[in-house]
Parts: structure tokens; sequence; C-alpha cells
């Protein structure tokens, strides 16, 4: 359907290119007879003034002298141009048209993105709505319940609240779990970045000491670490704030997902303060294979290298129950597992993860790692 | 698929251009008529595109659909309708798409209406007007394009602004655009005359049309876009001297010289190079206004560092076009002869120091706007150059120009009798001192410079109404038949003038004399401004559609005599979490009693309102001023005659007709 309406359009675009070619020639284009015309307005003109008695007879003579002189200067017409010469430029310009549009037009249109009117989207409009009304009454319940509400029902409401960019709802559900036995680093630090998020990125000071209160309770958490860095940076201490997301970033020792968002904060503050950006540091990887034992086992056949994967595996697990504090390795030791199809093993690896992600948010993927491996495994 | 078919015909349009900018001028060049047919018919299948293009995202807003990114940002389903379709042009993408749009639109107008102007001329100015155009249009597709989609789309749109949704805000880009765009074909016509190497009275007679219907409408535009902050923003001043008034200001200046300086070309031959330049300069510095406007260089010189795209390639357009129509100039312009020689008085002297003036006036406001730029880019400071700089060095300028302005008129072309018209001007000159002193006591006092300004506004108007009297011989019998008969071109010029010095009277009044007070008022609390005292009489909770509104009540009263009553009130939107401040006012030919309130003075000083009065003397001249300018403006549109110097003889007291 758009094809075709698009080649209407394009051929009648190719079609009016091709116009001029049925045209006749016109008795008085050329600049002289064009040019003759406007002085003869211009003698009659006088002509008319004189008569109504606004300039005396020696100023329109004096006048039509001068535009006679004008005409005798403007020479003669130059002889008729050539007729139809030009028919390729034209055929060939009307080929052109259509075709550079339609190149061009591949480059930058999306030809299946349909029209949609807001009329047509009651639907949507009526999940969006019920969702609302959802929500609503989930607020309600948890407000009228004696006892303040479920930590689970308020942190719902916080997370929906904030996917919905209703920042300072958000806030104020998130501000009723502070208080509880419950709360979590994590707690405060979403309930932070509400408020920060409702004041358009400013650190008020109220979520100053949450961010502070964040930290306290786990100063591990990034989120605490990156909320103090920009509210430093607002308060003028840039460059604290610089060297706050980049030791961290440098404690931490190892890859992890918040170090892109660290680093693009650390160097948009650098940039106002004129230094080089940095990229993160070469990590160790702590456990993982390396890149020599990467080729050596590309090169071997299938049979040795599962094998040799073996070894490394087994040579993981060792290490990590002297480290039973590293995360990543056991992650990287479940995933491994579950590959080589050993799920006793790879269950065990998870349990020992387990405890080291309790104390994270919700939505930390290595949490949700952690606990869809364990479901996938049967445990629960 | 409509947003699509739109995305498509943007790019048929650029492809038209393309074809637009090279086969007319090459014609004209080897005498090819075919060729330099094509123009015209490129030129109308360009504007169809584009409007079709235009209408799309406009079709787009009305039925909200969110699936074009450029609706998602700037629209929102709950806005009324009229703001729905303003938004299409209320925003970057829109507005470029606009600009692109009265631009084709003028080349098409020209290739449908310009008949009598010959072949080469018209192909040419057509190939020159497709060169803006193909830049224009690949600056919309590759780093602007309104087409942009999103899928799925989002639930609703993202704005909702209450102060935004204004009908004046709402039409005066689009008439702004229409003269800003509009000196793009006189400027293509220049550059045409150029190539052409030809320069003569009928160029410049094929081009008047074009650059009054472009000068109409800016003035237009901005007197509009004065209004619009004069009784919208609610901060009681209606010309700031701000970067972006600025900029549409400089191609009026430039555009009134133009305008002037062309009526010399055209009677007499003379002043060639300089009309071009003017025509060069004027739509350069539209451009330089779009550019400082586009690039967001206003809100940071860093901000546009950090993401210079689009900053960059207008910076590119601009340079191309004005360098380039520049050199053009200095390699062609020694070329062409002078025509007409003239006398020191004459009416050319007077319009050559007119230009002179107008000239030095728009430097000043480029100094101004650019130099903070500048300033900041180079050492980081932020500076601001404000009412201050301007009213110190753009009045002296104006004021001298204003001088001339009543005499010129009455000067004869080539070589004009100045001891005859100063005689002649004597009574009025008289009359104009005594109406400064009458003002001086009226203002008892009061700035002696604003004193001065107003008796130049008397001067200007006096002259201009004797000078039409005297053409019109108002005082002999048959007087209304002569004045029918005159060409309107004349009496536009008269009624434009007027304007001017009625502008003026607006401008000085309501800076000059202007009285500002703020107070914290309750009930009963009386408030004396400009003679007038303003008694608070309490606040009453109002329910509006979709506000809720706290309306004062004020009494005004003159000398214990009861005057009327203002309502100002203060909104608050609760969906869209915004509050607004209506202001009342009091109109009134002497000057515009304006009133508003803001929250109440502190939290415990409960009932406690702060009012915000200020009295503007004459304000209204400015506003009737401005539309006498426009019509002005329209009646020598509507004039199609040529107007032909009448040159007096040396000794004009001995005229006797001859023959």
């Amino acid at each position: 359907m758009i094809w075709a309406v698009a080649a209407i359009m394009a051929l009648s675009v190719a079609v009016g290119l091709l116009w001029p070619l049925g045209s006749k020639a016109s008795v008085r284009s050329g600049r002289v007879s064009k040019t003759m015309a406007i002085y003869e307005d211009q003698l009659s003109e006088v002509e008319r003034d004189q008569e109504r008695g606004l300039i005396t007879a020696s100023e329109a003579q004096a006048a039509q002298v001068e535009i006679k002189r004008r005409m005798l200067g403007a020479g003669e017409d130059e002889a008729p141009v050539a007729e139809r010469s030009g028919k390729g430029g034209i055929i060939a310009s009307a080929l052109f048209v259509p075709v550079a549009a339609f190149a061009l037009y591949t480059q930058i249109g999306a030809p299946n993105v349909p029209t949609v009117p807001f009329a047509e989207r009651a639907d949507e409009q009526r999940d969006a709505a019920q969702l609302q009304t959802l929500l609503g009454e989930l607020k309600s319940r948890l407000e009228s319940d004696p006892e303040g509400g479920e930590t689970r029902g308020w942190t719902l409401l916080a997370t929906t609240l904030m996917n919905q960019n209703r920042y300072s709802e958000a806030a104020d559900a998130f501000s009723k779990l502070i208080d509880r036995d419950d709360a979590t680093s994590a707690t405060f630090s979403q309930y932070a970045e509400a408020l920060i998020l409702a004041e358009n990125g400013t650190v008020t000071p109220l979520a100053g000491r949450i961010i502070a209160k964040s930290a306290e309770l786990d100063p591990t958490n990034p989120a605490a670490t990156y909320y103090s860095a920009i509210e430093q940076d607002q308060a003028g201490n840039s460059a604290q704030a610089r060297a706050l997301l980049l030791d961290r970033i440098a404690e931490e020792g190892q890859p992890a997902p918040w170090m892109p968002t660290f680093l693009t904060l650390a160097n948009n503050i650098g940039t106002q303060l004129g230094e080089e950006p940095v990229t993160l540091p070469e990590f160790e990887t702590p456990s993982g294979p390396k890149q020599d034992d990467i080729e050596a086992a590309s090169e071997m056949s299938e049979e040795d290298r599962e094998a040799f994967i073996r070894t490394m595996v087994d040579g993981l697990e060792e290490r990590l129950q002297d480290e039973p504090e590293n995360l990543d390795g056991w992650l990287q030791l479940a995933r491994s597992l579950m590959v080589l199809g050993e799920q006793d093993r790879a269950l065990a690896a998870l349990k020992s993860a387990q405890p080291l992600v309790s104390n994270l948010p919700a939505d930390d993927p290595r949490r949700l790692t952690v606990e869809t491996g364990l479901a996938q495994l049967g445990f629960d | 698929m409509i947003p699509e078919l739109g995305q498509f015909a943007l790019a048929l349009a650029l492809m038209a251009a393309l074809v637009q900018s090279l086969l007319p001028i090459i014609g004209a060049t080897r005498g090819d008529r075919t060729w330099m047919e094509s123009a015209q018919t490129t030129a109308v299948v360009q504007a169809l595109l584009v409007a079709f293009a235009f209408g799309a995202l406009m079709h787009a807003y009305i039925i909200s659909d969110f699936t074009v990114l450029n609706v998602v940002e700037n629209s929102h389903s709950l806005k009324p309708m009229l703001y729905k379709v303003a938004g299409t042009w209320g925003n970057h993408e829109g507005s470029l798409l606009l600009w692109v749009l009265i631009l084709a639109l003028f080349g098409a107008a020209v290739a449908v209406f310009a008949s009598n102007i010959p072949l080469a001329l018209k192909a040419r100015t057509l190939s020159v007007q497709a060169w803006i155009s193909v830049g224009f249009l690949s600056f919309l597709i590759l780093t602007s394009n309104p087409f942009e989609r999103v899928f799925p789309p989002p639930l609703d749109g993202q704005d909702l602004n209450p102060l935004l949704q204004d009908f004046g805000l709402a039409i005066h880009p689009p008439l702004l655009y229409i003269g800003y765009v509009g000196f793009s074909i006189v400027f293509s016509f220049a550059v045409a005359a150029l190539i052409e190497g030809r320069v003569d009275p009928a160029w410049a007679r094929w081009v008047r049309p074009w650059t009054l219907a472009a000068w109409t409408s800016l003035t237009g535009g901005i007197a509009l876009g004065s209004w619009w902050a004069y009784y919208e923003l609610g901060w009681g001043g209606w010309w700031f001297w701000d970067p972006v008034e600025n900029v549409s200001f400089m191609p009026w200046l430039a555009g009134t010289a133009l305008l002037h300086s062309a009526i010399v070309t055209e009677k007499r031959d003379t002043f060639k190079a300089w009309t071009i330049l003017l025509a060069i300069l004027t739509f350069s510095l539209s451009l330089l206004g779009t550019f400082i406007v586009r690039s967001g260089l206003l809100t940071s010189v860093h901000a546009f560092a950090v993401d210079p795209e689009r900053g960059v390639y207008i910076l590119g357009l601009l340079a191309v076009s004005i360098l380039g129509s520049l050199a053009l100039f200095a390699w062609r312009a020694p070329a062409m002869e002078s025509g007409g020689l003239f006398a020191p008085i004459s009416r050319e002297a007077g319009l050559l120091i007119n230009n002179l003036l107008i000239a030095t006036a728009c430097a000043t406001v480029l100094f101004g706007t650019l130099y903070p730029l500048f300033l900041e880019a180079i050492t980081n400071e932020k500076i601001s150059v404000g009412p201050p700089f301007f009213n110190a060095s753009f009045i002296p300028i104006t004021l001298p120009l204003i001088i001339v302005m009543g005499i010129g008129p009455h000067l004869s072309w080539k070589r004009a009798d100045l001891p005859g018209v100063l005689a002649r001007l004597k009574w009025l000159a008289v009359i104009v001192l005594l109406a400064t002193l009458v003002i001086l006591w009226i203002a008892n006092g009061g700035p002696l410079l604003a004193v001065i300004s107003m008796g130049i506004a008397v001067w200007l108007i006096g002259a201009t109404l004797q000078d039409w009297a005297r053409r019109a011989k108002l005082f002999q019998p048959g007087a209304w038949a002569r004045i029918r008969r005159q060409p309107r071109a004349s009496h536009g010029m008269t009624m434009a003038h007027l304007g001017l010095g009625v502008l003026m009277m607006g401008a000085i009044g309501s800076s000059a004399w202007k009285s500002d007070t703020v107070a914290f008022a309750e009930k009963g609390t009386i408030v004396p401004i400009a003679g007038f005292e303003i008694i608070f009489e309490g606040i009453e909770q109002v329910r509006g559609p979709n506000y809720i509104a706290q309306v004062a009540s004020l009494k005004v009263t003159q000398d214990g005599e009861y005057i009327t009553n203002l309502y100002p009130e203060r909104r608050v939107y609760p969906v869209a979490g915004s509050t607004t401040t209506e202001s009342d006012i009091r109109q009134t030919l002497a000057g515009d009693l304006y009133v508003s309130i803001a929250e109440p003075a502190s939290e415990d000083a409960a009932g406690l309102w702060t009012l915000r009065l200020i009295y503007e003397p004459l304000v209204n001249f400015l506003w009737i001023g401005s539309v006498m300018l426009v019509l002005g403006g329209a009646l020598s549109l509507s004039d199609r005659r040529l107007r032909v110097g009448a040159p007096r003889r040396a000794v004009p007291t001995n005229a006797t007709p001859a023959e």
C-alpha cells in the first residue's frame, strides 16, 4: 500500500518535471523586451503625473529624457534562444528525482511503522487506566493497614511508580519503608534516587541524608557511591566527586555491571574540570581462563577440549573454597557447570552465591541470575 | 503510513531542489530555453512536496500519532486542538520544516506570478533559491528529521505546558518566518543579477514587490512577538533587547535600508552596488538569526560545543552562503556603472543618509548581540549586554535618522531646494518647539532625552502630514480626487512614516514615564500609582475548567472617583502541576494600568498578598504604530505601478510650464 502511494507520488513528480517539454515559446521572454515594457510603463506614468499636476511640464520632460536614454541603452534582444535542445537533460532529471529519492528514503525511512492515531488506542489506554486503578487500590489498602502495610506491597508500589516516571509519588512510597527494621541500604538508595529524579536531578538536603544512611548501611552499595558523587559535584566539589567514582571502580578490582555508568559520570565531570577522559582499568579476570588457555582450547579436539574445560572448572571450584566471598567467581562456576550438564554441582555453586546476593537490590542482574538459576534447578 | 509519505515527499523535494539548482542556471548560460523553463515547474513541484510533508506532520499532530517522535516530544493528547496544530512548528524540527516550506513557497510564487521578469533572470534566481533549499532540506533530513518514528508508541505525549498555550505564540513564528525567509528571494534576485552582471531600474522594479512582502510580514511578526511578551509573559515589558529579539530586528533594519535604497535604484539608476549588498546582508542576517536560535548557542556556548552537529551544519551553510555571495559581490560589483548623478541636497542624498544611519544602527545591534557570545567562547565569562548598552548606542543614531526622515520626502530628486524646503517647514518647527514645551510641562520634568525624543516624534508626524497635504493640495478644491489619484505607494510611505512616529511615542512614553510598584497588600490596603489609588478588596477562590484560581479584587479610583475594578488571577493547574499569573489591564489610549498578584508574601503572613502594579503611559501607541507600518507596507504592495523620479529644474522658483 505505502509503496503504491509512494510510486504514484514519484510518478506525478516525474510527469511534472517533464512538463517544460510540452510548453510553447512565449512571445516576449527576452530581457530587453521585458525591460522595455517597464520603461514604457515609466513613461506613461510620467505623463499621467504631469496631467494630474503632480509635476511640472519641465520636470516631466527631464524625466522622459532620462527614461528614453535608458531605453536606448537597453540594446536589442539577443537572437532567439535554442529551442528544446536540452530534451535529454529534462528527461534525465525526471528519472533522477524519483530514483534518488527512493534511494534516500530507504536509508532514512521506516516504511513498516504504521500510523497509530491516539483515538484508536482505547485498549492500551484502558489497560493503562486499569493499572492506575490497581495501583490506587494497592495504595489505599496499604495506607489503611493499621500496621503500616506490608513491606513487599510498598516496594511493589514504589518500583512500579518509578517505572512510570512518577518519581515524587514513588518517593512517598519509599519513605514508608525507611523506618522499618528490614530497611536495607538498597531501600535507602532507591528512595534517594526517587527524590533526586523528582527534583529533575537536583540532590536536595533530604536526599543527601538518605544517601549517607544508605552508604552507612552498606559502604559497598554502588548506588550510594554514585549518588554521593552527584551530590558532591552539585555542591561544587567536582574533583572529589570524580575521585569518589574512580576510587570505587579501583576498589572493586573486578568488572561489575555498574562500572560503565560510573565511568560516564566521572568523565562528564572530568570534561568540566578539563581532565582527560579515562577508561576502565584492565581487570585480571580473577578466575576465568587466560587468553593463552582460550587459544589452546580452540586448537584442541572435542574430547580434549572438554577435558581441558573440566580441569579449568575444577581449578576454579577449588580456588573458590578459599575465597567464598567471590560472587562473580561463583556465578561463572555455576554457568560453566550448567553448560557441562552438571546440575547438582551448579546448584551447589548457586547456593554458595545465594547469601552474597541477598543484600543486593531486587533488580540487580547478579541477584536475578542466582534466583532464576535456583528456580530453574528446582530449588526455591 | 502518512508520516512515511511525508518523509518520502521530503526526499523527493530534496532531489527536485538539486535539479532546480543546476538545470536552469546552466540553461541560462547556454541559452537553452527548455532548461530555463524547467525552473518554473521544479519550483512548483518542490513547493507542493514540502507542503505535503508539512501537512503530513500536522496530520500526525492533529490525530496525536505518537509513533512520530516529534509529536511525542512536543504534544499531548489533552492539548486543545488549536495548540496541537500550532505544535507542528513549535519545536526545532517542525519550525525548520516551516522554514523550508516558506522558502519553497517564495520560489513557487516567483515561478507562477512573476510573469514580467525575463526568463534568464528568473531561471538564475530560482536556481539560487534552490541552492538555499538544498542546504536546508539536507540539514533537515540529515540532522533534524521531523519524521523520526518510535514503535511501539508511548502512552501519551510529553508536553502540556500551559504557558506556551497562547494564541499569539502560535501565530508569531509563521509570520516572523515569512519575513525572515521572504528575504531569501530578494537575496536570490541579487545573486542572480551579480551572475548576470546587470542591475538596472527594471531589476529594482521586479524585485520591489518581493522586498515589500517580506518587510511587511517581518514587521508584523516582530510587533506580534512584542505584543505577546507584553500581554502574556506578565513582566510588563515589550522589548528586552534579548538576543532572540535582536536577531529578528537586524534583518528588519537591513531590510528597511534595502527598501529605501532599491527605490533609488529603481528611479534613478544608481546606488546599484549598495542595493545588491543590502539584499545580500539582509538575508545573511536572517541566516545568522536562524543559526543563533537553532544551534542552541544562546543557552550556552559550551552546550553548543558539546553537541555541535546541528550548529556546525548551519554554520557551514552560513559560511558558504555569506562568504560565497560576498565574494561574488566583490568580483562583480565594481563593474556596475553608476547611472544618474545627484546633488548633495536631493532625495537621493536624503536616502543615502537614511541608509548609512540604519546600517550603523544595525551594526550596533549586531555588535551588542554577538559580543557576549564571543566573550563567553574565549574567556568563559558570561555577560549579558542589555538595555543600557542599546539605549546608549542605538538611540543617538536613530534620533538624527528620524529628523532627516521628516525632511526627506520634501526633497525632490536630483537637486533639491533646501532653503525652500526649510522655509516650508519653519512653521512646523515652531509648532514642534511649542509641543515639546507642553510635553515638558505635562511630564513635569522627566528625562530630558525623552522629552526631546517626543518632540522629534511630533516633528516626524507633522512633517509627514505636511508633505502629504502639500502633494494633495489639501486646501484647494478637488483635493479628494487628487488624493484618490495619487499612487498607492506614496500613501503607503505616508502611512508607514506616520506609523513610525506613533510607535516612537509609545516606545518613549512607556519606557521613560513608566511607574512600577510592588506592594504587600491585605484587605483594605490602598496603593497609589501614577495618580491612581488601587484599593485591595480581597481574594476569592474560583474554580476553572482545569485549574483553580485565586482572584484578587481591586478597585481603582482617581482623586477619590471610581474608575474601574480589576481582577488579576493566579491559576494553579493541578494536572500539569504548574502555576500561571493572569494579569489584568485597564487599557486606555493614555496608558495601561497593569496589575498582577503573586503568592502570599510569606507563609506566616496569611492574608498578605504581593501586588505588582505598573503604569505604562502611551503603550498602546506602539501597537497602533505597528499596525500603521504594516498597513503602509500593504498599501505600497498593492500599488504595482512604477515610480519615476521627476527631477526639478535648477531654479524651481523660475519654473514655468514648457511648451
